[in-house]
């Protein structure tokens, strides 16, 4: 780092999360994000890609930005609650290489990533590139049959099958630190609107002849909520830069090492906030939100969807422990 | 964006941990009390170095290093818990720099670059705590208009035991003209009808209660207009904000835990490994957002809803971390005199001082989120 601090969002990031989030506003994500019973979107996903939305951090694809577009893209993905695996997508193009992941770049390969040993594989049914994301790295896989549908709480349909792994792929360390940014990113994107959609409800309904955002037992809460959201994105916005600095530590035997620190964080810190901001905006809601078709469910779901997918939070605390002085 | 620090403001930091290294077992930050002349020896020489003037403008005798620099300073001093930063020469010093008189800055600002005096802050008072502009003690302009008579009382107030000067929130308007008829003073400690007592806490340390029985102080001690004082102790906080909960004490907390599970081969049970990693984590974000409080101050920016988020990160996880220990670290941790019982007792105070956390999330509701509480 030789620049003077700066926190604030760059244009680039700027242009990129408005163009994304033109794109969801006009191709009926919020549909898409709502569905329990459909097939997986996969013209909404090519469409998507063909922005060029997941080239940047992508080795190879420089002129497209770096991790801090990628936070940008993520945060705004999960404003819409758009469905796929986003972070998966973006952890598989660091490893992999060639056609694969050329396909996967354009939309056309769905990546499911798994944690090792699980036979619940996330988009499994759709999927056509599978990696596992173990202690070691990330791993190529194959099913040993074709997987079985599996409906999730997410709304999303995956699949059963047992997997057989290859070796570690190479740019793996660099692959799960990207997957925790994105990751991160994402939950705190729809988190964000939970908490903004959530407080402009507060501010309207009455109840007692006054605004339920007048009482600090509702208020407060949702403050907790927007410190917890605030918190993880600047750790995220932190991983991000750092990793976009690392060229500058290329010579060192660990270029990603502080990357790899604040994304362990950015991904512990969104994991936690999202979720506590999940069940604090049902609260507020009340009964609203108790409805399959009111404002919160769709989004509640995918926030506890997306913390439980892979890595395990195992990796993530074995990073953050080391780093504190615990090692194993 | 960049969350990091240049190679200049790294060499700083580097030449404060060497100044520090003389200070290491000096334990001011959670004993000042108790060692109040050595950390007032440790300013003096932090005063050789010009180092209470760091940001002050050149022509008032300091540096005019910006916010980066004054954040390192303090952060550093906390992480080596040497001492809590001094009120005189941040928001004392700086509200002189900025509203006060030439006369008023030749009189003080000298004296307290030098470390030559020190001062307590006397706003609290039993009836006034978080709602300050509702305070009483008050402050009668003599009839032939050279000196104001105080009475009343403070409560509350930090080291007032030791420091020389008092810098005295007071009533000048009437007494439902609230944040509109407060005045400040300088007033000296030692002056006659000034009595401080002793408030022991609950840390081994003290507050203080300050009374004022028809104290006498000049007019020229008056900093600001008349009625003037509400902008000028806000703009004062706001100068403040990122060296007020600096994360290098946080950071420091969850290092001595850590040494502590380890020193007592705790650190391998799966309840205190899950509970640890969200505690690692929770530094990082205290650690981040004190940088983006301090980034948004370099920007010229409004750093309050920041400020206001990063204090109760800041003051949770370090309530967090105190109590982990003596939830974590067996019975060893209970023992009087080991650090463990200390900074879960002296822990409790920081979601209060400072402004309390519901202070802090009514800011942030209404100020970010448009609702009211």
């Amino acid at each position: 780092m030789t620049g003077s601090l700066d926190f604030a969002t760059s244009e680039e990031q700027q242009a990129v999360a408005g163009a994304v989030a033109r794109f969801c506003e006009t191709h009926a994500v919020e549909r898409a994000a709502r569905d329990t019973e459909g097939d997986f979107p996969l013209e909404l996903w090519r469409a998507l890609a063909a922005m060029g939305i997941f080239a940047p951090a992508a080795p190879g694809y420089e002129d497209a930005g770096g991790a801090l577009e990628l936070q940008a893209i993520c945060a705004t993905l999960g404003e819409y609650a758009f469905p796929g695996p986003v972070a998966a997508t973006y952890a598989a193009l660091q490893v992999l290489t060639g056609v694969t992941r050329e396909q996967v770049m354009a939309g056309d390969a769905l990546v499911s990533l798994s944690g090792a040993g699980d036979t619940l594989l996330p988009y499994g049914t759709v999927a056509g590139v599978f990696l596992i994301a173990g202690d070691d790295g990330i791993h190529h896989a194959e099913p040993a049959s074709a997987p079985a549908a599996v409906r999730t709480l997410g709304g999303e349909a995956w699949g059963r099958a047992a997997l057989t792994a290859s070796g570690v792929l190479k740019n793996s360390a660099r692959g799960l630190v990207i997957g925790d940014i994105a990751r991160s990113a994402y939950l705190t994107g729809i988190a964000a609107r939970l908490v903004r959609e959530t407080s402009e409800h507060a501010a309207t309904r009455k109840q007692f002849g006054k605004t339920l955002g007048e009482f600090q037992a509702v208020s407060h809460p949702l403050a907790d909520c927007a410190i917890a959201v605030a918190a993880a994105n600047t750790l995220a916005h932190a991983a991000a830069a750092a990793f976009d600095a690392r060229a500058a530590d290329d010579l060192s035997p660990d270029p990603i090492a502080a990357a790899r620190r604040l994304a362990a964080g950015a991904i512990n810190s969104a994991r936690r906030g999202a979720l506590a901001t999940a069940y604090a905006c049902h609260q507020v809601y009340g009964g609203i939100g108790m409805t399959l078709e009111g404002p919160a469910f769709h989004l509640t779901r995918r926030i506890r969807q997306v913390a439980s997918e892979a890595p395990a939070r195992s990796r993530e605390q074995s990073i953050l422990l080391a780093d504190a002085g615990l090692g194993n | 964006m960049n969350y990091g620090f240049n190679s200049e403001e790294l060499a700083f930091r580097d030449e404060v941990r060497e100044f520090l290294a003389d200070y290491a077992d000096l334990d001011g930050f959670y004993c000042q009390g108790h060692r109040w002349p050595e950390v007032r020896s440790m300013f003096s020489a932090m005063a050789q170095k010009n180092w209470l003037a760091l940001t002050w403008p050149t022509e008032f005798g300091g540096l005019g290093k910006g916010p980066v620099h004054e954040y390192i300073l303090w952060n550093e001093v906390a992480y080596a818990r040497a001492a809590r930063n001094p009120l005189a020469a941040g928001i004392v010093a700086k509200s002189i720099i900025r509203y006060g008189t030439a006369a008023q800055r030749a009189t003080w600002l000298e004296r307290i670059r030098t470390g030559d005096i020190h001062f307590s802050l006397c706003y609290s008072e039993p009836e006034a705590g978080s709602d300050l502009a509702g305070l009483r003690l008050k402050a009668t302009l003599s009839d032939d208009g050279t000196c104001y008579e105080l009475n009343g009382q403070k409560c509350w107030q930090s080291y007032a035991q030791d420091m020389d000067f008092l810098w005295v929130l007071a009533r000048t308007g009437t007494q439902d003209s609230r944040g509109r008829g407060l005045s400040l003073f300088i007033c000296d400690k030692a002056a006659n009808g000034v009595r401080v007592a002793p408030l022991p806490t609950l840390d081994g340390d003290q507050l203080n209660e300050v009374f004022f029985d028809g104290v006498r102080v000049s007019v020229e001690q008056r900093i600001g207009d008349e009625n003037g004082a509400w902008s000028i102790i806000g703009e004062a906080l706001a100068d403040e904000r990122h060296i007020q909960f600096p994360p290098g004490r946080v950071r420091r907390d969850l290092e001595d835990l850590v040494a502590w599970l380890n020193d007592h081969d705790l650190g391998h049970d799966p309840m205190v490994r899950e509970r640890m990693a969200d505690l690692a984590a929770r530094v990082l974000e205290t650690e981040m957002l004190g940088r983006k409080v301090l980034a948004t101050m370099v920007a010229g920016g409004n750093a309050t809803v920041d400020a206001a988020m990063n204090k109760i990160i800041h003051t949770t996880v370090c309530q967090d971390i105190a109590r982990a220990v003596l939830d974590l670290g067996g019975p060893e941790a209970l023992v009087t005199g080991n650090r463990p019982e200390l900074i879960w007792r002296q822990s409790l105070t920081e979601t209060i001082g400072g402004g309390t956390s519901e202070i802090m999330r009514s800011v942030v509701s209404r100020q970010l989120l448009g609702l009211g509480g």
